[in-house]
């Protein structure tokens, strides 16, 4: 800043820059807080037994707080429902960028939108009421929720993201590429399969770990119809409970103060970290994708 | 003569949309033969040069009237793009080597026509780069990522990626534009090795370079030829002012 | 055309390839429409199977069998919105101890007020009779005795929520006319004995409802044929001057007639395979078996009335006045708060800013924000606004929650908007001699404005649709906001609230249906929005 400029500019400077920290200041404060709330747990349990029993009865005589139930329910949840969106998603983006013209482009762009729009809750009744029942009919399921219906709902939900990081990035691959590569004879899609989609990979990568955070960090959908029983999921149709459904549905009747409601936030912490990882991964990835978008 | 014909366009018009690009283009190029395509920017030389291969497919709007000929066949009827694109390969103005390693660069096209075998690769990939004047500078690193190479040695990978589908005919789209003068001279140098077995078209906007390498030229200007020839013909002695103005660098 | 065997292959992978991709494509956008139309069908329209006790007929024209001469009618007040009534609903207006609510029947907040005509002794027998039954004998003491016709007629029209059972003798034909006159439902299905026995594991227990007349008209012979024992069917009549008489008319031929009541009962007692309509109230008296009926319903779900009426008992009943206008309230001042520091945080880092590791990690925690779940965004409400800060489970701290939580979509929509302005602009103004702050103000934030709002409105999006920050920072009270620490309930969360406490799943879609078309109303905007940024851009 030059010496001439205005003390009140100066101040409103201030001001603008201090408002600038607001966000990073929330993350430290979040941090802070539910590592504050979460951590004295571990006087009284072990830690390693925190996480690798399943065994949750915080309410018991003999209290109990293992949460690999939830840890695993959260990681077989989310690898589903990526399996069930990867595919469709790359493939959309793909016809988004490749194959679709304007006018149709614009039509599924503004599809995907609304998709990204609808609130949780809806995707959730329309689990339980809609994809629930087909799940009993075509399956030994007595109820139709659990990891398969909680995967579906999910898979449907983090479509959006997947499906916008994949147009971007291969928009952003240069056109010369897809002209190298048809000027050599391929087709066209053996072009967008060897060519583009590897070239665009780290975009894409980032929007799959993006939707990964979505997915894991999805809270009233899956609790609507994943089942909710605090136990290891054995298997497709098996109810489930993940960290956030654990967080949720406990915090309504845990003591204030109890070590119950302590054990709540030290689930959060796991999550947290989860998603910390998850959005340090994704930096990563768009960091390099910029790299090779732009060259070296 | 006319028998060695390689390519030739027969009145050729090009629209993008409604803007004409091409108007009534008739030229041939010769087995064997380097033609050059000269022109200031804008002339149409490089939408011509994408009409030999039919790059211009993958661009909307673009209509074509007029027939080009390739071995005395049609190129739109008597050709499915995929096979007519492997026999004329064509190199860009600005290198452009897949994000992948040098090998596989190299293998790219072999591979998706349906060559599986390693050892049969490995020979390709190395015959292809050694005539592309390139073997010896990457053979320690065939399976480092392409783009780590100097921008001169990725011109010539990307010859050598169009020479490994065994084309007949290369077009080479201002191949040195973008690289400095040694770079562009190896290539140049490589141009005339290359004739001896693939017919070259080549456009570019280096008079000098033209002159150097090419056997025939012709003159662009506004879409339409303005003057075709040897090369010595048009250098020395062009019938038509606008070529000699331009030659003489009065204009472009 | 000579294609090689390579290309040709390529050809056919390529095609396989394509249609998967268009499949695919197809997939997503099926479910956008299946989800979107399930959704707004079930809010609006309610199809289900319902069990009664009666059979769907109403009747308007009611008498007990002691003074069959002495037709009555139910008036209701007109706001209340009932076709038709039930009969035990009715004996449960004038009996039941606490005083019966209209939510009951029409899901309106509305209390019922019943009267009776007791002009004489007789017409209070007479009705007090028909709102009476052998389990419910005690007339409730909110039941507001009437003793003239022009009485009753300023008591339905004045009084809401009213209901009554008038003689229709006593009114002129004129007086009735603009009174709403609500039919009763009061005939049900009696069977022998046998017909519902156990066989098997199966038992007969309901029928559908336009399979009632089948088994009287002759369609039906045998009782197999509906789902019960190997026992002929023997539809039977008990015919008199009062309603049964009215029965009667709707049947077909084959059914004997009796007219003597006690030979009637006995007769559908003892015989294999009798079936019977009968007065409600004597499926009750003479202990006879019934078969419940299955009426399917096919019924209007979202109304006006669920928009503009304020919800009562859980959200059962009511509607979602105070709950749209709550999630408003919560929008608006979210972005109150939100908005203003998004803006200005933007503007630091695009127009002041220098690139530098600092910044860096200022976009980071940007960018980390954006990923931060919702429930941990809600733990964080809980602990730091709620509890360490002592505001307590309500506006505000849900408010201030919301707030970092959407925080980052607003810096980074106008970053992108900042970014686009034109350099031209700035160095225009700079050279007039206006300073950095003038040229942001007058020309930078003005040319950047419409993207600035249209991530805004983005950001409203997202506060419409969360749920999970807001369980333990709003609450559930589902009365108007009224102060900064009340708490409150907005439409995400009343629609979990209805779904996780089963109150009402027609009631979740049709606040479902709302919700979804806040969404298209927001998407919409955006869309303008954007549309008018790129017209914009290219002139």
């Amino acid at each position: 800043m030059k010496n001439d400029t205005p003390s009140h500019e100066r101040f409103i400077e201030l001001m603008l820059f201090l408002f600038a920290c607001v966000s990073i200041i929330s993350v430290i404060g979040i941090t802070f807080f539910i590592f504050e709330e979460g951590l004295p747990l571990f006087v009284h349990v072990n830690f390693f037994e925190f996480l690798l029993s399943s065994d949750w009865s915080p309410t018991a005589d003999n209290p109990s707080f293992g949460i690999l139930a939830f840890i695993i329910g959260s990681i077989f949840v989310t690898t589903i429902s990526l399996i069930i969106a990867v595919p469709i998603g790359i493939a959309t983006g793909v016809f988004m960028s490749e194959y679709a013209n304007p006018k149709w482009s614009s039509i599924v762009r503004k599809g995907i939108e609304l998709l990204a729009g609808i609130p949780s809750v809806i995707y959730g009744l329309f689990g339980f009421f809609f994809i629930a029942p087909i799940i009993r009919t075509l399956t030994s399921s007595d109820t139709g929720l659990g990891v398969l219906t909680a995967s579906i709902i999910l898979g449907i939900m983090v479509l959006p993201t997947i499906i916008n990081t994949t147009e971007v990035s291969l928009r952003a691959v240069p056109r010369e590429l897809k002209e190298g590569s048809l000027a050599l004879g391929a087709t066209y899609w053996q072009t967008i399969i060897r060519t583009l989609i590897p070239a665009a990979r780290s975009g894409i990568i980032a929007g799959i770990v993006l939707g990964i955070g979505r997915s894991i960090g999805e809270t009233m959908a899956v609790l609507m119809v994943a089942g909710n029983s605090p136990i290891m999921p054995k298997g497709l149709l098996s109810n489930t409970r993940t960290l956030t459904m654990n967080i949720v549905t406990d915090l309504k009747y845990a003591e204030v103060g109890s070590l119950h409601e302590t054990s709540l936030f030290t689930t959060g912490i796991v999550l947290f970290i989860f998603i910390l990882f998850i959005n340090l991964l994704v930096h990563y990835f768009m960091k390099k994708s910029l790299e090779r978008t732009q060259g070296k | 003569m006319v028998e060695n014909n390689k390519l030739s366009a027969k009145r050729v018009d090009l629209f993008y949309g409604d803007f004409q690009a091409l108007h009534d283009v008739s030229l041939n190029m010769e087995k064997n033969k380097v033609t050059a395509l000269i022109g200031p920017s804008g002339c149409g030389k490089s939408t011509f040069i994408r009409c030999l291969n039919r790059m211009n497919d993958v661009i909307e709007g673009v209509t074509i009237h007029g027939d080009i000929l390739y071995d005395g066949k049609n190129i739109r009827t008597d050709f499915d793009v995929i096979e007519l694109r492997k026999q004329i390969g064509m190199v860009f103005q600005k290198p452009n080597p897949f994000p992948m390693t040098v090998f596989e660069n190299v293998a790219y096209g072999p591979k998706i026509h349906g060559i599986k075998d390693k050892t049969r690769l490995d020979e390709i990939v190395e015959t292809s780069l050694r005539d592309a004047a390139l073997w010896d500078e990457v053979k320690d690193r065939l399976h480092k990522p392409a783009l780590g190479i100097s921008g001169g040695q990725q011109q010539r990978l990307c010859i050598a990626r169009v020479l490994a589908v065994n084309p007949e005919v290369v077009l080479m789209d201002e191949p040195t534009s973008a690289l400095d003068p040694i770079s562009t001279s190896r290539i140049e140098d490589l141009i005339d090795v290359l004739k001896r077995d693939y017919t070259i078209v080549i456009v570019t906007h280096n008079m000098q370079q033209a002159g150097r390498i090419s056997d025939k030229t012709a003159f662009f200007y506004q879409g339409v030829i303005v003057e075709d020839g040897p090369t010595e013909k048009i250098f020395f002695n062009p019938e038509n002012p606008q070529t000699e103005a331009y030659i003489t660098g009065k204009f472009g | 055309m000579n294609i090689q065997q390579s290309t040709r292959r390529a050809k056919r992978e390529e095609k396989v390839a394509k249609s998967v991709v268009y499949l695919f494509v197809f997939l997503t956008l099926s479910v956008l429409v299946w989800i979107v139309g399930y959704v707004l069908f079930k809010g609006f329209v309610t199809i289900k199977d319902t069990s009664y006790e009666v059979t769907p007929s109403s009747i308007e024209s009611i008498a007990s069998e002691k003074y069959p001469e002495e037709p009555y009618l139910l008036i209701v007040h007109d706001k209340v919105r009932v076709d038709e009534i039930l009969y035990e609903e009715l004996i449960e207006m004038y009996t039941k101890r606490r005083q019966a609510n209209w939510g009951d029947i029409t899901q309106q907040n509305l209390k019922i007020w019943p009267f009776m005509y007791a002009g004489n002794t007789s017409f209070y027998d007479a009705a007090s009779e028909l709102v009476t039954s052998e389990e419910s004998d005690e007339i409730g003491d909110h039941v507001s005795y009437i003793n003239t016709p022009e009485e009753a007629l300023s008591y339905i029209e004045n009084v809401e929520g009213s209901a009554g059972l008038v003689p229709v003798g006593v009114f002129s034909e004129d007086q009735l006319k603009d009174v709403k006159v609500v039919p009763v439902r009061m005939v049900g299905v009696a069977v022998n004995d046998g017909v519902t026995a156990i066989i098997d594991n199966m038992q007969l227990r309901e029928i559908r409802s336009d399979e009632v007349d089948h088994l009287f008209d002759g369609t039906y012979t045998n009782w197999n044929q509906i789902g019960g024992p190997d026992l002929r069917i023997v539809p039977i009549v008990y015919q008199d001057s009062s309603i049964y008489g009215e029965l009667t008319t709707q049947l077909g031929n084959i059914a004997e007639v009796y007219t003597d009541k006690d030979d009637f009962i006995s007769t559908l007692k003892n015989t294999e395979g009798a079936v019977a309509r009968v007065l409600f109230k004597d499926l009750e008296e003479e202990e006879l078996t019934s078969l419940s009926i299955i009426k399917h319903e096919v019924k209007r779900n979202l109304t006006i009335h669920y928009l503009i009426e304020e919800p009562a008992r859980s959200g059962a009943w009511g509607g979602i006045s105070t709950i749209i206008i709550n999630t408003l309230v919560l929008i608006i001042f979210t972005l109150v708060f939100s908005s203003p520091i998004g803006v200005m945080a933007a503007i630091y880092l695009i127009e002041y800013s220098t690139e530098n590791r600092f910044i860096r990690i200022l976009r980071l925690g940007t960018e980390t924000l954006a990923g931060i779940p919702s429930i941990v965004f809600g733990l964080f409400g809980y602990i730091f606004f709620v509890e360490l800060l002592d505001m307590g489970i309500g506006f505000i701290s849900a408010t201030l929650t919301v707030t970092l939580m959407i925080l980052p979509t607003i810096i980074r929509t106008s970053e992108e908007a900042l970014k686009s302005v034109p350099n031209t602009f700035r160095e225009g103004s700079l050279a007039l001699g206006a300073t950095k702050l003038t040229t942001i103000y007058k020309v930078v934030l003005p040319a950047a404005s419409p993207g600035i709002l249209s991530g805004i409105i983005l950001a409203v999006g997202r506060v419409i649709g969360e749920t999970a920050v807001l369980i333990y920072t709003l609450g559930s009270n589902y009365e108007l906001v009224s102060s900064p620490t009340s708490s409150a309930r907005v439409l995400s969360l009343h629609i979990y609230n209805l779904f996780a406490e089963a109150i009402s799943f027609e009631r979740a879609f049709s606040t479902a249906t709302v919700l979804i078309f806040m969404i298209l109303l927001v998407n919409y905007g955006t869309n303008t929005l954007i549309g008018r940024i790129n017209t914009q851009q290219r002139s």
